[in-house]
């Protein structure tokens, strides 16, 4: 068993296999050995541990990622397990921090699910309706959205 | 506290951020001050808890009407600028799911923050290579060396391709990508100086570098070309800054221009004296052509598909050249003489000569097969290891062998029996027969997991060997014999030419019918080979035609 201990104190007591789904984890586990000692994780807090515990406990049993996967066919999100798409079924804020700690942890698979999810709330939407889901200031010039028009011509005819 | 299914859409005002007028009141001084001091409260209160208890009492106080627009706006504080406030690579990969249109149509067009992500070099890169493109490292240093203002210049690439192509046979092939180039005679030193530069090689797909490293060589064909006596060649490591986001756009307008049917259509007439056979293009722009006028001739082929110019003119052959096949050192050709002649490349001479019993009709070969399918029912094969002294034969056909295609130690031959037969090389086996053919097969392309045949029974197939059955039929697919037929699963396209005169263009997975390209030929089409921009096809009429799917595109070449 490994424990892990979230930014605000709480340890989280997980088996070996769920853990070392995360890299960052298990390169850790790798250096110190076997230990008692809880594994401090200052950049995740209770509640978001728990959510991405709960996700390598149920996916404890999937084969490695396979790193740099950079194949030959366009990424798709529409391949998503429906008990994934609904464990990511959370508010805006907490994605927002699975996401990290995803990244934080480096658990590829979980970090892959979490960027499909946000692709498929982008897929299909005008830039107004992206900002006004992720409440996103435009910033730009009238020149700037110009001469960005321009550039984009070449995708018009498609 | 929202949830997703709220996501898709938004009862707050549009064009209102965080920003928003309704937040806009007019408070008299002494309420503004009140409010101040709320909030400052609010912050000092050290425990979340009792902050959170005392918003909730003072959210009790709002009108019961307000109170909706109130949650609304709180909803706004929990969302989150993903793209914006993650890490860059995780905006990258998140991008890297959308369609490239939503990229480029709604993604780029969010912020400033929204758009440096969008248009990074690394995510266009990722995208492009995730379409199965990939880029001709050599190519693109010439191309992006050129000074501005030159067009992407046939000139230069093409006045020094056929030297460092012939060179190719004597190079060998260290690792590495560092190109050695030499001069064009044709141009002046310092433009070339002035723009080789550095080949990133983390920009470089992988599958470029294992590419080839070019050595200068002093071959007779080479400094015959030459104006100038051929300088010492100069290690260069040219520079290169691929534009990924013009390439992609250059690369997406030309697989437009294959699924719409734009394309420019070039013939040279009498390009030989009788009817052309059989014929081959590499990346290196060299065209070989074979003819019943026992010759077969070496083109360079322009870029700007406006210019093809003839190189060298083989003779050896006492019969029609029927079939041949170029890699970078050797070139063979198979005749209606009863011989297979092997030609070295760097000094156009015949270096062997295998006889049949009767008219070679087809060949293929690898760096370990020569295979060759003759009229007499026999498939022929060589190990090209030791200078073609071992032959064995392959019995099995019960009709003339019309077609043969290598992948590996795999061989597929068709034959006029109606029959497909897929062999064992090594173990000098049949290991299948496909006869769905209803007449001859006449003409077949294979790439290891399928196979695409042409018949004299108008019909087009597309064979699996996973299934080992036929997968799909264009029926009458031509109004007559199908001779020739080339497919690419990465583009999803099959070409075919037939007795019909005319030159058709498939989808591969679905065996729809994208366009029918008319008047290329007067007469029976013998053969064609594509790449990624152009079709190139002969025929009885002694012509050789060029189709071009990137006239206006001056990176499309460089796509292999």
């Amino acid at each position: 068993m490994v424990v892990l201990q979230s930014s605000d104190g709480k340890a989280f007591t997980v088996e070996r296999g769920v853990a070392i789904q995360s890299v960052l984890i298990k390169n850790l586990l790798e250096d110190i050995g076997e230990s008692d000692e809880p594994i401090p994780l200052p950049n995740v807090t209770a509640k978001v541990l728990e959510k991405v515990i709960e996700y390598c406990e149920y996916h404890v049993d999937d084969p490695a990622p396979i790193q740099d996967d950079l194949d030959e066919i366009p990424k798709r999100s529409d391949d998503i397990e429906p008990r994934d798409e609904n464990f990511m079924k959370v508010d805006q804020e907490l994605l927002f921090e699975i996401l990290l700690a995803a990244n934080y942890m480096d658990i590829k698979p979980l970090l892959e699910l979490g960027c499909k999810t946000v692709a498929n709330m982008i897929r299909n939407k005008t830039a107004q309706e992206i900002r006004t889901m992720f409440n996103i200031v435009d910033d730009f010039s009238p020149e700037e959205r110009e001469q960005i028009k321009k550039e984009n011509e070449w995708a018009e005819d498609h | 506290m929202a949830d997703l299914s709220d996501e898709g859409f938004d009862d707050w005002p549009v064009g209102s951020g965080r920003t928003g007028s309704t937040w806009d009141l007019a408070l008299a001084a002494d309420e503004q001050h009140a409010m101040e001091v709320l909030a400052q409260t609010l912050r000092v209160t050290a425990n979340p808890l009792g902050r959170t208890q005392l918003a909730v009492l003072l959210l009790g106080q709002v009108p019961a009407d307000l109170l909706k627009t109130a949650v609304i706006h709180l909803r706004q504080l929990l969302r989150r600028d993903f793209v914006g406030m993650l890490p860059m690579e995780v905006a990258t990969n998140i991008l890297e799911y959308l369609p490239v249109q939503d990229i480029v149509r709604s993604a780029s067009l969010v912020s400033r923050r929204w758009r440096a992500v969008a248009t990074q070099a690394c995510l266009w890169r990722r995208l492009f290579l995730r379409r199965g493109w990939r880029v001709d490292a050599d190519r693109w240093a010439f191309y992006s060396s050129l000074p501005r203002g030159i067009c992407p210049a046939r000139v230069m690439l093409d006045s020094s391709v056929l030297r460092v192509s012939n060179a190719l046979s004597l190079a060998s092939t260290p690792n590495g990508i560092s190109a050695l180039l030499e001069h064009p005679p044709a141009t002046p030193r310092q433009t070339l100086d002035s723009v080789l530069g550095e080949i990133s090689k983390s920009y470089m797909p992988q599958r470029v570098l294992k590419q080839r490293q070019f050595i200068s060589s002093s071959s007779s064909e080479a400094s015959s070309r030459s104006s100038s006596p051929t300088s010492s060649p100069q290690l260069r490591s040219p520079a290169l800054a691929i534009d990924w986001r013009m390439l992609y756009a250059e690369y997406e307008r030309l697989e437009g221009n294959w699924r719409l049917g734009r394309c420019r259509v070039d013939r040279w007439e009498s390009a030989h004296a009788e009817s052309i056979y059989c014929l081959q293009f590499d990346q290196h722009n060299r065209l070989f052509s074979g003819s019943r006028d026992t010759t077969v001739k070496v083109w360079h082929l322009a870029d700007s598909a406006s210019q093809i110019t003839q190189l060298a003119t083989l003779r050896g052959h006492t019969g029609s050249v029927l079939t041949l096949q170029a890699d970078d050192a050797v070139l063979v050709t198979g005749s209606s003489d009863a011989t297979v002649c092997v030609w070295d490349l760097c000094t156009y001479t015949r270096t062997h000569c295998l006889h049949h019993a009767d008219a070679v009709l087809s060949l293929r070969f690898n760096t370990k097969w020569l295979v060759t399918a003759c009229k007499d029912r026999l498939v022929r094969v060589w190990r090209r290891d030791n200078s073609y002294k071992d032959m064995f034969e392959l019995h099995g056909h019960d009709v003339a062998v019309n077609a043969v295609h290598l992948y590996g130690d795999m061989l597929v031959s068709a034959s006029g029996d109606r029959s497909i037969k897929v062999w064992d090389l090594e173990r000098r086996t049949c290991v299948l027969t496909l006869a769905d053919h209803v007449r001859g097969v006449a003409c077949i392309d294979f790439d290891g997991r399928f196979i695409v045949s042409g018949s004299s029974d108008r019909s087009i197939r597309i064979w699996s060997l996973d299934s080992r059955r036929c997968e799909r039929t264009i029926h009458n697919a031509h109004s007559d014999l199908v001779r020739t037929v080339m497919f690419n699963r990465t583009m999803d396209i099959i070409v075919s030419g037939s007795y019909d005169e005319s030159i058709k263009i498939w989808r591969f997975s679905t065996g729809a019918l994208l366009h029918k390209i008319k008047n290329v030929h007067t007469s029976r089409v013998f053969k064609l080979m594509f790449d990624r921009s152009r079709i190139v096809s002969c025929s009885h009429d002694r012509s050789i035609s060029i189709i071009d799917f990137a006239a206006n595109l001056p990176h499309a070449r460089m796509l292999v």
